[in-house]
């Protein structure tokens, strides 16, 4: 049915906007509405009314799709509450990923300083020792700035390292002194000369073994390769750590199998590359 | 209407009571219907199922009062009723507006018929009458109880234009029901 919106306009003297709004706001009539709007006043009403039975037919719908996506059985909410995750948790839970963030970078930075050496003295040590970073004397200052304690430690990192590195101590390593130790006795070198040390009178004990000590000088050497040299008798590896290794200096040449190292005298050692 | 208990009854339907969105639903569920049988006649029933389909989607995200909760629910069904056009594009009906008043079908029973005639559903069908803007501000403002502000936001008209043509279709709306001879 067409709309005349012009008959409206007709009648819009005789209607007040307060009642119109009136109407539209409550279900409460207006005591001083006009007589042509008491039609649309009931509809209105009409509208108003309460549900009928159709109005409620999809309920069971709707509480199905609820139960489905939202809501569990009364019964099932009262002896199994559901539960939201608390401020709380969510609070400690942001903490202990900002905590092990903290940790992680902490870790990190001092690796990093360790691996460059600027930690300290103690420090550096330990994270040489355990995490293999650089030791503390190849990131000191070279011109001796440090204490005294510090020098005497990168004094004994050096020689630890030549050692390992050349099979031998460094030149400047400490000569040992016989003192303190009873059992110990000066080994000699082929290249160490009595003269060097006249107080010192080599003295042969009787329980001596020989055992490999490092010599007090050093000649510098190749790194023994990996690969092992025929050797006709003995075991390679054996002769290589008892004399070759503890001496690279030495050249050495067909050796007894298994005998024993020279005797300790102040001739010079019975080994071929001594003689040469 | 709920009124003052509607933020427990929500925060209980958004917790999983049954109870409580029952208690929703059934103060929505109906003025609901009203407007889609007036909106939408050919699919109310689905597009309400479709409303509510979609207000469970996002039920525990809803914050608000009374009010925002029937406009939220309302514009949810608005705009499927715009879907739901746009689908019917191809498929043209003849509108409930341009039915004859004495061919809907009310009642053929004589008993119910002095029912019928103050039911809602005649109140519906003279309402259908109106223009779509007038009689959905009508019932916007009526059924779902939404202020002049709500429904404007709603309808994407200003207040003003919505209050001009809530006041034009009652006027409008007195003049059918006079000729029609329906006393509700």
């Amino acid at each position: 049915m067409p709309n005349f919106p012009w008959l409206g306009r007709q009648d819009a003297s005789a209607i007040e906007d307060a009642a119109l709004a009136a109407m539209l706001s409550g279900p409460e009539v207006p005591d001083d509405l006009a007589a042509g709007l008491q039609p649309a006043a009931d509809v209105l009403a009409a509208l108003r009314a309460r549900p009928s039975g159709d109005e409620l037919a999809g309920e069971a719908f709707a509480m199905a799709e609820f139960r489905n996506r939202v809501g569990v059985p009364d019964q099932v909410r009262r002896t199994r509450p559901r539960r939201r995750p608390s401020l709380l948790t969510s609070l400690m839970s942001a903490k202990v990923a900002v905590a092990a963030a903290a940790v992680a970078i902490t870790i990190g930075g001092v690796a990093t300083a360790a691996y460059a050496g600027a930690l300290p003295g103690s420090a550096q040590r330990l994270a040489h020792d355990v995490i293999g970073a650089p030791a503390e004397h190849s990131v000191s200052h070279p011109s001796g700035t440090g204490t005294a304690a510090d020098r005497t430690v990168i004094r004994r990192h050096a020689r630890h390292h030549h050692f390992r590195w050349h099979g031998c101590w460094t030149p400047k390593s400490h000569p040992r002194k016989p003192g303190p130790h009873p059992s110990w006795t000066p080994k000699p070198h082929p290249s160490w000369t009595p003269s060097a040390h006249p107080s010192w009178t080599p003295k042969p004990h009787a329980s001596w073994t020989p055992s490999p000590r490092p010599t007090p000088t050093c000649t510098p050497a190749p790194r023994p390769t990996r690969k092992p040299r025929p050797h006709p008798t003995g075991t390679p590896g054996k002769y290589r750590r008892h004399h070759h290794h503890r001496y690279p200096g030495h050249h050495p040449g067909p050796v007894p199998t298994g005998s024993a190292a020279p005797q300790p005298t102040s001739s010079p050692s019975p080994q071929p590359s001594a003689q040469g | 209407m709920i009124g003052e208990g509607f933020a427990a009854v929500l925060a209980a339907a958004q917790d999983g009571s049954e109870a409580a969105f029952s208690q929703l639903w059934r103060d929505t569920n109906p003025a609901l219907l009203r407007y889609l049988r007036v909106i939408a006649p050919a699919a109310a029933e689905d597009i309400a199922a479709d409303t509510w389909v979609k207000t469970l989607r996002n039920l525990s995200g809803f914050r608000g009062d009374e009010q925002a909760w029937r406009a939220w629910v309302f514009t949810i069904s608005r705009r499927l009723v715009i879907d739901e056009r746009r689908r019917k594009t191809r498929k043209p009906a003849i509108p409930l507006s341009d039915v004859p008043l004495a061919a809907l079908p009310f009642s053929a029973d004589a008993s119910d018929e002095a029912l019928e005639r103050i039911s809602t559903k005649a109140a519906m069908a003279m309402l259908a009458e109106l223009p779509p803007l007038q009689a959905e501000v009508i019932l916007l403002r009526v059924v779902a109880g939404l202020e002049t502000e709500a429904v404007a936001r709603l309808v994407g008209r200003s207040p003003g234009a919505v209050r001009v043509a809530a006041h034009r279709g009652l006027r409008r709306l007195a003049q059918i029901a006079a000729e029609a001879g329906v006393t509700l």
